[in-house]
């Protein structure tokens, strides 16, 4: 399992749906979702997210979402962290277990 | 002794005695456990200091074992040792040996909530991976078998190659067997390989550790779960949110009051007595105004300070206060702040000093400047002093609406005035000189705990502490300064003035007289005459210090029996027309909700922001806030009053 750099377009925290892929940040609370990737790693940020354990393969379960909208509460690794939508939009996951998305993205970048 | 170990401890830094002492470091994630299991260890016995050359506080301790000292260090809490914020570079810096002026620990103690053993495994392999002898002291044990997880902590001996102790911090278990092994750290067994520090290795490694320790993650805190739904609700969670503001705030003035008057009693007392019996006037003179009208002004504040502090610190070690953060980011991110820029701001309302220190926790430093910055726009205690005496002087209490009246009115408005410019003020800072290309935002939510009274105590202590140092020193000394001031040089009045008349003459010819005079064109278009002018300058020390300065010098000119507010009301210029018209009132109080007066809040920005810059640029746009504040407020009022 390794962490990839990806690309400028893919970071931009839109949903990936047709990879079955989705940003962290748009998914509804009370799902649970697996880390596929954290994008642009050499961000400060990015590596305090995974410092806080957003790793590849990560169970994270959308608990709820502040009472303006923003941020939201997640759970993970046995605790509960809260990020605003634009750190959220920077973890990619996806609904299926670790195993099958990285299998995805590996056939998506073999293809 | 080099400047270093002066910073820390006051120059007596136990490291640098002749016989070294064991040096322990604590190492931990914020909130597992660690001033807990300081405090266990140490007894209470804490300093605090700084750490050399940077702005990060310090605490140290000792603890007495087997009849031999070993010094705690509790450093400040930490995610990873990649450090992000200054805290955390504080703590890899120290680790490392990379600190100038202290040497790295002997030992090192991590500390592990273990509810969050998974995440708090990076800090282990990174400390691990120094290789100081550790020992990893692991806390919650209690809570994760009520939440049905489950850890061999005799298998994570095995498998770390380290001592794990077990412990339950607010009841004491494990804290003698800790005690036992600080006995000879030399002696700790040692990791036969150290973790991976490659983040894919170190991922595997610790995904192979939890599977051998059999960790059974623990099940969501059903307490926590019941209780977010309602406090984190849409509609709810804003209602209580409101809720606890308002009760706090409520709590200052209902139940603080009447302590203050009691504390204010006793002072007027000593001062009464040192009148009578005091035979030489001069001495008679500095303790009655300079140290009563000075420092207790200032301590009969503290009820309200330590109350605030006990319920900061509660609502935090209970969990609320990041409930009210993650409410509040929202509406602190349209300012360009994040969610724990409020809970310093809250903090402010206290005391500037401990809002400012608060800012540690926000990793951005652009962020944490500009709450530093604003900080002290927020109605501290300090100013209450100043409103209550102008508007219980002046403002009539008329009834505007059903229970409204208007001294509460004003006051209310006040604050909101205060409050509302900082978060303006912060968000034209935050879109120019500290514009973030993004915005990090990470907290952690705890779950709610039933916090150790212990704790809780001392944490408001510490916070507290800093406003006693400052009624101690800067205002003890400005008092008897101004006292001076204003007796100096000694005037012989003309004969055929009465007591009152030779009091007003000495005033007028005093050093302060002067430098009132000498500022008066500044002040003018404020409607403020060379008295106030005086009050005003004497309270760039601290704003408590106006009211007792005010006392003093209108006390001198009015008879005996009167107090503070009726001297205020019935002062008269020479001419004949009043010192404080509604226009200069209005200008006063505008000023004071602007102004950075205050020595401490200017020595502790200089101290956080590391600069000298950041403190003046507070305090020049503060005083240019206040004094075009003032200009129309006093034009405003003066026209509409008339």
């Amino acid at each position: 399992m390794s962490v990839r750099k990806v690309s400028r377009k893919r970071a931009s925290g839109h949903p990936h749906t047709q990879e079955g892929l989705l940003a962290l940040a748009d998914v509804t609370p009370g799902e649970t979702v697996f880390v596929v990737e954290v994008t642009d790693l050499e961000h400060p940020v990015t590596q305090r997210l995974c410092d806080l354990g957003f790793l590849p393969g990560t169970e994270v379960l959308v608990v709820r979402r502040a009472p303006f909208r923003d941020p939201t509460i997640y759970q993970l690794r046995g605790n509960q962290m809260c990020l605003r939508r634009a750190e959220a939009a920077r973890i990619l996951v996806s609904r299926h277990t670790a195993d099958d998305a990285i299998a995805i993205v590996d056939q998506q970048e073999r293809g | 002794m080099s400047r270093a170990d002066d910073a820390a401890n006051d120059g007596t830094d136990p490291a640098s005695t002749l016989v070294r002492a064991t040096r322990v470091a604590l190492i931990g994630s914020p909130n597992a456990g660690k001033t807990t299991l300081f405090n266990r260890l140490t007894g209470l016995r804490g300093k605090t200091g700084n750490y050399p050359g940077v702005t990060v506080s310090r605490s140290t301790g000792q603890a007495v074992v087997d009849g031999k000292a070993v010094i705690i260090e509790d450093l400040p809490g930490t995610y990873s040792l990649a450090p992000v914020s200054p805290d955390e570079q504080v703590v890899s810096d120290l680790l490392s040996g990379a600190l100038r002026g202290i040497d790295p620990p002997d030992a090192t103690i991590i500390v592990v909530d273990a509810t969050t053993i998974e995440r708090s495994l990076l800090l282990v392999s990174q400390a691990l991976a120094i290789g100081l002898p550790t020992m990893i002291a692991v806390t919650m044990i209690d809570e994760l078998a009520d939440r049905g997880g489950s850890l061999d902590l005799l298998r994570l001996q095995s498998i770390l190659g380290v001592p794990v102790v077990g412990i339950v911090g607010t009841k004491g278990i494990g804290i003698q067997a800790v005690r036992d092994l600080l006995v000879q750290p030399q002696a700790w067994p040692r990791p036969v390989l150290a973790p991976p520090t490659d983040p894919t290795e170190r991922a595997a490694w610790i995904s192979s550790v939890l599977e051998r320790v059999l960790h059974q993650a623990p099940a969501n805190h059903r307490w926590t779960e019941r209780i977010d739904r309602v406090l984190l609700h849409p509609v709810m969670g804003s209602l209580v949110f409101f809720l606890v503001m308002l009760f706090f705030f409520q709590v200052i003035f209902t139940v603080a009051a009447p302590i203050q008057d009691w504390i204010g009693s006793i002072f007027d007392g000593i001062g009464s007595w040192a009148t009578e019996n005091i035979t030489w006037a001069p001495l008679a003179g500095l303790i009655s105004d300079g140290l009563v009208g000075g420092v207790g002004t200032v301590l009969q504040f503290l009820p309200q300070i330590l109350l605030l502090f006990l319920m900061i610190s509660f609502l935090e070690n209970v969990g609320y206060m990041s409930r009210a953060a993650l409410v509040m980011d929202r509406a602190m991110g349209t300012f360009g702040l994040e969610g724990r820029s409020f809970v310093s701001l809250l903090s402010s309302y206290a005391c500037a000093v401990p809002g400012i220190m608060s800012t540690r926790t926000i990793p951005s430093s652009r962020d944490r400047i500009a709450t530093i910055l604003v900080a002290p726009l927020m109605t501290c205690s300090a100013r209450l002093p100043v409103y209550t005496l102008l508007i219980a002087s002046f403002v009539p209490n008329t009834v505007v609406l059903g229970p409204l009246r208007l001294q509460g009115l004003v006051l209310f408005g006040l604050y909101l005035l205060g409050s509302v410019s900082a978060l303006i003020i912060a968000g034209i800072l935050k879109k120019t000189r500290l514009r973030s290309d993004s915005l990090p935002f990470y907290m952690e939510v705890p779950p709610y705990r039933i916090p150790g009274w212990r704790l809780v105590l001392t944490q408001c202590w510490d916070s507290s502490k800093y406003f006693l140092r400052k009624a101690g020193t800067i205002i003890l000394g400005t008092s008897m300064l101004l006292w001076i001031l204003l007796n100096v040089p000694s005037v012989t009045a003309p004969p055929e003035f009465n007591e009152q008349q030779a009091a007003s003459y000495q005033l007028e010819h005093s050093v302060a007289g002067s430098i009132g005079r000498a500022v008066e064109p500044v002040f003018k278009p404020l409607g403020f005459n060379w008295e106030i002018n005086i009050a005003l300058i004497a309270s760039l020390s601290a704003r408590e210090v106006f009211v007792s300065t005010l006392g003093q010098i209108e006390a001198a000119q009015s008879d005996d029996e009167s107090s503070i507010s009726e001297a205020l009301v019935s002062a008269t210029n020479p001419d004949g027309s009043p010192v404080y018209p509604p226009g200069t009132v209005a200008a006063l109080l505008v000023f004071f909700v602007f102004a950075l007066q205050c020595m401490s809040t200017i020595a502790v920005m200089r101290r956080e922001t590391n600069s000298r810059r950041w403190p003046l640029f507070a305090f020049s746009y503060m005083f240019a806030l206040a004094w075009v504040g003032g200009f129309f407020a006093n034009t405003i009022v003066t026209a509409w009053v008339g």
